[in-house]
């Protein structure tokens, strides 16, 4: 089964993820990131984790020793043991060399989320909350 | 990677089948904690109920995690927190996460609720508490299966450690006194001996962990103050490399050949440069410390060993594997930490070129000499208990 | 102390166990070799001349750090003179380091006196230790222009050490800043920023080593102090992690990408597991320093050089692997360590690396750090 019907698009408002079962041994996390939507695969590339377990938050960033300003608020997952910072819908590190977590396309069909898990391959663009 | 989130099926198929299973993890390093501090006040022993030290338990200031370093995700595992308590308080879900999803057979309970304080008297009822508290906790009520083992805690008064030592040596299922690495001075200090006798006289293991660091010239580095926990967490190692050279230079596994001593948390790839060192200067300057009859690295290949987690994480991972085998697969013990942030929750990671045998013998092997541990357990569910 | 002071009939040169002749190996290396660790030592009536009046009558210590007597004694046997002290005759360390040992140039340090409570004479000292050098070691005594020096600063007095580092960074013959490892504060934090923004701006090097004295400073290690001088060797040099760890939390790796850090009592040996658990720390822990653009181990490479010591590192067997390892073949330099007890001669240094290495180590990281240009016969 490559694709999996979510919920309806207003069940899951920004900031909100749902942890689905995809039929594999770990599922996927849907996640709306500022009316962008990204399926995660609930497994940290690191460690193995269950990532999606993880606090949706932001981060601190910095140019120069001492000052810190808040950014990507809402957009980054943290994993839920040893912390590392995924920045979605992209799912890749903060820290370099940067390391990606597999995500999937998530597709706006009749009103419905679906995640798409079949395009492993082929990289598509995150649908658009526009979509409504 | 593994299959951490599943149930693994010999545990689910075996839930009324008493045969024997082979126990192939032993984690020698899981911490667990009272729901509150209320149930821990009422294991405290007499005099200091009644001088009123049990109503410091109930703030959480005896209790709470120091946030002089905050670490990530508050210093445990999220998926830990749950309804039934704060991570590591409930036994059925910590037996869940250990034992069903990690693959755990046996894990060594270090517990963390007896911290530094000033006063050694203050220090023993704390760990005569935490020990009356596991004692009937999770190595009795909870343990009907026997997969948790326990860890005595004492004083960094070594006269009062050595009565908190016999108090427990008959317990089947205490296997290891613990020594706060913060106080009381380098371990290989002659004042340590009697703690060394008990423990060898009673079969018992002794190691030290890193714990809560009350102290705060503890928190220093040799070269002043530091701004992160990332400092604080690289003085792990050199913390243990102190207390390891100090016991080999005063002559402690000399003195004690049948002493079995583990550093805990502190790392592991470290130990085999700082060997180099030892054994070089020893070569030159061994007239200096008559308690050194040979090679540094030999005693910590007999009677030394380092748990492995947070395990290093090197770019190339198979040099881990060559370091494991130019230390000996001796001194390598398989633990998770459970259930704090920095664990290691999968026992296939980090195993990258290592044998089999090898990596049986970290996973479980040499636990089960270093503890005395039987090699089986029953092979029915934790939950049938 | 001179070598006229007896014991039992021996003289201090006699009671020193350790020799450069036994420290020689049999394999001479067929390239010029570069000494990125020689100490020279003022005798303190030489040192005082170089001090300010209001110094000149204050009491000094020895520099020597008698808390870890060493049962073999300090230095090789071969470096009592009548001169002075081990390291305080040019003359004859020339004949033993460029005809004995076979190295062709020298990096000149000379060690301060440790932490001396009042900064304000830690800093006459360096400034009176640079003086000294440029007229002597590298003045009178280097015709053969063999010797480069080291900038003494204290980092106690910042001001000072800038004022320091401006006044001799024009002088081609000195090609680093020298401080103490000892320290009450760690190098990362930003009271010292402007020692490390003047040599990067100078483009000189900052060579990190013990000192020769034991000040008003923090116990060797963690855990207080050990007993021996055994431990107490073999341990310390360890301590520059926490310097190094606290350049790359501070962000001043990231601040200044031409510093170049040296350490100068050794530690590669160590680099390589310590880099490997701070990498692991970093993924997790960056939040606390959003600064710091890299993993710690990547800074390495661009900034960090370690000299090497006999004292330190695997036996053969494993020694080309291990500095495979750690990338170690580009950030190790040699160094004697002259006078000291444990003389690295090159002749035994990495005899069994493959050559290509072993020259790197031996001269052309250093040549290429210090940026030393081909020496003219002479």
């Amino acid at each position: 089964m490559s694709r999996h019907v979510v919920c309806r698009v207003e069940d899951l408002p920004d900031g909100a993820h749902l942890i689905v079962d995809t039929g594999g041994r770990v599922g996927v996390g849907v996640y709306n990131i500022h009316g962008e939507y990204v399926a995660v695969r609930n497994l940290c590339p690191h460690a193995g984790a269950p990532l999606c377990r993880g606090i949706l938050s932001g981060a601190p960033v910095s140019d120069s020793p001492h000052e810190r300003s808040w950014a990507y608020d809402g957009e980054i997952l943290k994993c839920p043991w040893h912390g590392w910072e995924f920045k979605l819908p992209e799912g890749i590190t903060l820290t370099d060399p940067p390391i990606k977590v597999k995500t999937f396309p998530v597709i706006v069909e009749d009103g419905m989320l679906v995640v798409d898990m079949a395009p492993a391959a082929r990289p598509s663009p995150p649908a658009q909350a526009t979509a409504l | 990677m593994s299959t951490l989130h599943d149930v693994s099926p010999e545990t689910q198929a075996s839930t009324d089948a008493d045969v024997q299973v082979p126990i192939e993890v032993v984690d020698c390093d899981i911490h667990v904690n009272p729901k509150t501090g209320t149930e821990l006040a009422g294991y405290l022993p007499e005099p200091w109920v009644g001088r009123g030290f049990r109503e410091l338990l109930y703030g959480g200031g005896m209790l709470g995690t120091s946030v002089i370093f905050a670490p990530p995700n508050d210093g445990r595992r999220l998926d830990a927190f749950s309804e039934a308590g704060p991570p590591g308080s409930d036994p059925a879900f910590t037996s869940r996460q250990l034992f069903d999803e990690a693959g755990v057979d046996v894990a060594i309970i270090v517990p963390l609720t007896e911290k530094s304080s000033a006063n050694p008297e203050h220090e023993a009822a704390m760990a005569a508490a935490t020990n009356n508290w596991i004692a009937s906790t999770w190595l009795t009520q909870y343990n009907g299966h026997g997969r948790y083992k326990g860890t005595i805690r004492v004083s960094t008064d070594p006269e009062l450690a050595v009565a908190e030592i016999e108090k427990w040596a008959d317990h089947p299922h205490f296997v290891q006194v613990m020594l706060n690495p913060y106080a009381g001075g380098a371990f290989g200090l002659p004042h340590y001996r009697p703690v060394y006798e008990a423990a060898i006289e009673h079969d018992l293991a002794v190691c030290t962990h890193v714990t809560l660091q009350r102290p705060g010239p503890a928190l220093l580095t040799t070269l002043g103050a530091p701004s992160y926990f990332l400092e604080n967490h690289v003085q792990f190692a050199l913390l243990y490399a102190a207390h390891l050279t100090s016991m080999l230079c005063e002559g402690v596994f000399e003195r004690y050949p049948d002493l079995r001593f583990t550093f805990s948390e502190g790392g592991y790839s470290w130990v085999l440069p700082l060997l180099w060192r030892l054994d070089r200067h020893w070569r030159e300057l061994r007239e200096e410390t008559p308690g050194l009859q040979r090679l540094p690295s030999e005693y910590v290949r007999d009677q030394v060993s380092f748990t492995r987690q947070p395990v290093e994480e090197p770019s190339h991972l198979r040099h881990l594997a060559r370091v494991i085998e130019w230390l000996g697969p001796k001194t390598l013990e398989f633990s998770t930490d459970y259930p704090h942030w920095d664990g290691d929750y999968n026992t296939r990671h980090g195993f990258v070129g290592v044998p089999p045998e090898v990596r049986a013998q970290i996973l479980a092997g040499n636990a089960i000499e270093k503890y005395r541990l039987s090699p089986t357990r029953s092979g029915r569910h934790w939950s049938t208990f | 102390m001179s070598p006229s002071v007896d014991f039992q009939g021996l003289s201090l040169a006699e009671l020193a166990r350790k020799t450069l002749a036994d420290a020689a190996g049999d394999h001479p290396p067929t390239f010029p070799v570069i000494d990125a660790s020689v100490h020279p030592r003022p005798r303190v009536d030489e040192l005082r001349e170089y001090l300010p009046k209001v110094w000149q009558g204050r009491r000094l210590p020895a520099g020597d750090r008698y808390y870890y007597p060493n049962p073999l004694g300090d230095s090789i046997r071969e470096s009592f003179s009548d001169a002075g002290p081990p390291g305080s005759d040019p003359a004859l360390a020339s004949r033993l380091l460029f005809e004995e040992a076979g190295v062709d140039r020298a990096i000149l340090t000379p060690l301060t006196l440790g932490l001396l409570p009042d900064g304000d004479l830690l800093a006459a000292i360096c400034s009176a230790t640079n003086e000294w050098l440029a007229r002597t070691w590298l003045g009178e005594h280097n015709p053969h222009g063999r010797f480069s020096g080291t900038i003494r600063v204290t980092p106690t007095r910042p001001e000072a050490a800038v004022a320091e580092i401006e006044k001799w960074a024009g002088d081609p013959r000195f090609v680093q800043i020298g401080v103490p490892l000892q320290s009450l504060q760690l190098y990362g934090t930003s009271p010292f920023f402007p020692i490390w923004e003047a040599a990067a701006r100078h483009n000189l090097p900052v060579l990190i080593h013990a000192d020769a004295e034991t000040g008003v400073e923090l116990a060797p290690t963690p855990a207080g102090y050990l007993r021996h001088f055994l431990g107490f060797a073999a341990y310390n040099p360890i301590n520059f992690v926490n310097h190094l760890t606290s350049f790359m939390v501070g962000g001043v790796l990231d601040r200044l990408p031409d510093l170049r850090l040296v350490f100068g009592d050794g530690g590669y040996d160590l680099c390589v597991p310590l880099m490997w658990r701070v990498d692991k720390d970093y993924r997790p822990m960056r939040p606390d320093v959003p600064w710091m653009k890299r993993l710690p181990s990547e800074y390495i490479g661009q900034h960090v050089r370690f000299i090497a010591h006999s004292m330190e590192g695997p036996d053969d067997a494993v020694l080309d692997e291990w500095l495979e390892m750690g990338g170690a073949k580009s950030t190790l330099m040699f160094g004697t360590n002259y006078p000291s007890w444990d003389f690295f001669h090159p002749s035994a240094a990495f005899a069994h690396v493959e050559p290509e290495g072993r020259e790197r180590i031996l001269a052309t990281n250093a040549i290429e750090l210090y940026g030393l240009s081909a020496r003219e016969e002479n």
